[in-house]
């Protein structure tokens, strides 16, 4: 049997990565890149032999003529991101081979618990995927499952229902019949803006961020559920529903607060934030 | 004020084709390699086959069929322009024409303003291509679709727990798909002309039996999503429409049995035994039971595509049909049957 060995959510930013590559970079970005080698640290040292990665398409692939709200990506190899994505952004490739097994357990074990999840054979995967996964394992050597999340283009699954899903795939991992630890790598991020007016700022509405990252910490589930409406978030900034990323993870810990969880606030292009729980330790039942 | 009206139907190709090319599948099949050769001999097939196929190779139970089916076809579009419906909700099945590698939903729900539809494509089933109508093959219409009701559905399932796919147009296929293209033909069979607005919803039926001509696909894939499911998609569905402005016709549209989905008959001819008691569950009224069907049993009989019955049972949950029809064949391929769903109100 399957056992699930960390939980873990952090951004996807694609500015992120050039912020700290560059010239002198701010106090905050050094402190958020500090962050993140810990979370890479901490991943390694639960020894996972598959990441379950929880991320969305940016309109890249999945377009309103065939929308899915929750999609497993189970072809043989992920690679990404899109061409349009490494220009823009200079990020780095990632490439990897999925464990096409667990993926289609997932699929098999899916509809039994209520979740009607779409798959593809033929994807790729964008930034939302490979920034998280280059700061977590940048040696590529581990084999992922993608899950593609719809936080895009609505209508989309509401908070409730990410955090159900989420709860789920705790059950859904459970029953894995590979003998396997898996560790679950969500990609997410708060208030952000894209195109609009409050784009480029430290983050387009710094006060849901703390609120957010307040209710997520002390693991209030029914606040978050209540509080992240579309409406709300959209208020917040104009893409900040990838926040629902995160909720998932929530109900994947089964509402449990993460053992470890803040947020950096740089000068601009948004805030920085990360969760994670301590599965082994016997926080999860 | 919101009314549904239920129909089931079939949306099988024989209606289409002549009844001299009604039992063309079976013929091909006879000619097969991998048709056991026992089994292409008649005295080997059910008494019922033998006496469905006869002397002239089923010729007069083609007629027998389509006059049986007319008869239920007939009553269903009367029914439907009776109810005078603002959008017409059918529960149709995906073969590899829209849904293909690169995303294949369980559900998905077409928000269209209008749709292309070629309806008199030839059959690569049946082998046919001349429509009973003599009209030209290559016609396409078009028709409206309910943008409108499509979205406020596909919003309300999403926020209902139900995952489903939505759509504002087709995505690899050109044309409607054959389950939602026959149907609406079918409907349309004395050719009065079709004006109802549709809003055409996928249910993945084959799931992990999905067949694609001429390749072969790679270990396991996906199941359908589970009768229980579908029972409450549908009855998630009803609940919407009951809280909104619309009058709807909900149509599941698929023949039950197929004989070439059903491996214990050599892929010949369909669970006629399983469909009879399908069939006598349904005049029961205790639409429920279809809640409970196993899904291995459901695969072993034939009867992946009456998953679109069964989002139908769940939306008609309480309710008593005002006509059931069943229409076996061992020869046709598939089972059909028909029921209608008089609105509530009525």
């Amino acid at each position: 049997m399957a056992k699930l060995v960390e939980i873990m959510g952090i951004t996807h930013s694609p500015n992120f990565p050039g912020q700290i590559a560059g010239p002198d970079p701010e106090p905050a970005i050094v402190e958020a890149a500090r962050d993140y080698e810990l979370m890479r640290k901490r991943m390694a040292g639960c020894r996972p032999d598959v990441l379950v990665v929880i991320a969305s398409d940016h309109l890249n692939q999945f377009f309103m003529d065939n929308m899915p709200a929750f999609l497993i990506g189970k072809a043989p190899k992920a690679e990404g991101p899109f061409p349009h994505e490494l220009r823009t952004f200079g990020i780095a490739p990632y490439r990897a081979d999925i464990d096409v097994d667990v993926a289609r357990s997932l699929l098999q074990l899916a509809p039994k618990m209520g979740v009607d999840f779409s798959f593809s054979d033929e994807f790729r995967i964008d930034h939302a995927f490979t920034v998280p996964l280059n700061f977590i394992r940048p040696e590529m050597d581990l084999p992922i499952v993608p899950i593609f999340t719809n936080v895009m283009a609505p209508p989309i699954p509401p908070a409730r229902r990410f955090y159900e899903l989420g709860n789920a795939l705790r059950k859904m991992i459970a029953e894995l019949p590979a003998d396997k630890r898996v560790g679950v790598l969500s990609s997410g991020h708060l208030a952000i803006e894209i195109g609009g007016p409050k784009e480029g700022r430290s983050s387009s509405d710094p006060e849901f961020d703390r609120r957010m990252m307040h209710l997520v910490g002390s693991g209030d589930v029914e606040t978050v559920i209540e509080e992240a409406t579309w409406d709300r978030m959209m208020a917040s900034g104009n893409v900040t529903p990838g926040f629902l990323n995160f909720v998932l993870l929530m109900g994947l810990a089964d509402g449990k607060p993460p053992s470890v969880s803040g947020v950096r606030f740089p000068k601009s292009k948004g805030s920085v934030p990360y969760m994670a729980w301590d599965v082994e330790a016997g926080v999860l039942p | 004020m919101a009314e549904i009206l239920g129909i089931g139907m079939t949306h099988a190709p024989h209606l289409q084709f002549t009844d001299e090319n009604m039992a063309n599948v079976l013929r091909r099949l006879l000619k097969s390699e991998l048709t056991p050769a026992a089994m292409k001999d008649p005295q080997n097939w059910p008494a019922g086959m033998r006496a469905e196929w006869d002397s002239d190779e089923g010729l007069t139970a083609a007629r027998r069929h389509r006059a049986a089916l007319l008869e239920g076809v007939r009553a269903a579009r009367a029914a439907l322009d009776a109810f005078k419906p603002d959008c017409v909700l059918i529960w149709g099945d995906d073969q590899y024409e829209n849904f293909r590698e690169d995303v294949i939903p369980p559900f998905c729900v077409y928000a269209f303003d209008e749709v292309d539809c070629a309806p008199f494509k030839a059959s690569d089933g049946l082998g046919a291509d001349t429509n009973v109508w003599n009209e030209p093959k290559d016609m396409v219409v078009k028709i409206k679709g309910h943008r409108e009701a499509a979205n406020l559905l596909a919003e309300k399932l999403l926020e209902t727990g139900f995952d489903v796919t939505w759509s504002y147009r087709l995505h690899h296929a050109q044309v409607l798909s054959h389950a939602f293209a026959r149907t609406i033909l079918y409907l349309d069979y004395d050719r009065k002309g079709f004006s109802y607005p549709i809003i055409p919803f996928h249910v993945n039926c084959y799931g992990s039996n999905l067949r694609i001509k001429g390749k072969t696909i790679e270990g396991r894939l996906p199941p359908s999503p589970a009768p229980w499911r579908c029972y409450d998609l549908g009855k998630q569905i009803a609940r919407i429409i009951e809280e909104s402005p619309w009058r709807v016709a909900l149509i599941g549209s698929s023949s039950w049995s197929h004989g070439t989905l059903t491996a214990k008959h050599h892929f010949l001819y369909p669970d006629v035994e399983v469909d009879r008691q399908r069939f006598a569950e349904l005049k029961t009224g205790h639409l429920r039971q279809r809640r409970e069907l196993d899904p291995d049993q459901m695969r072993a009989s034939g009867q992946h595509e009456m998953l679109n019955w069964i989002c139908l049972a769940g939306a008609m949950e309480g309710r008593k049909a005002s006509l059931q029809l069943f229409v076996e064949s061992y020869i046709f391929n598939s089972d059909k049957a028909l029921a209608l769903f008089p609105p509530a109100r009525q």
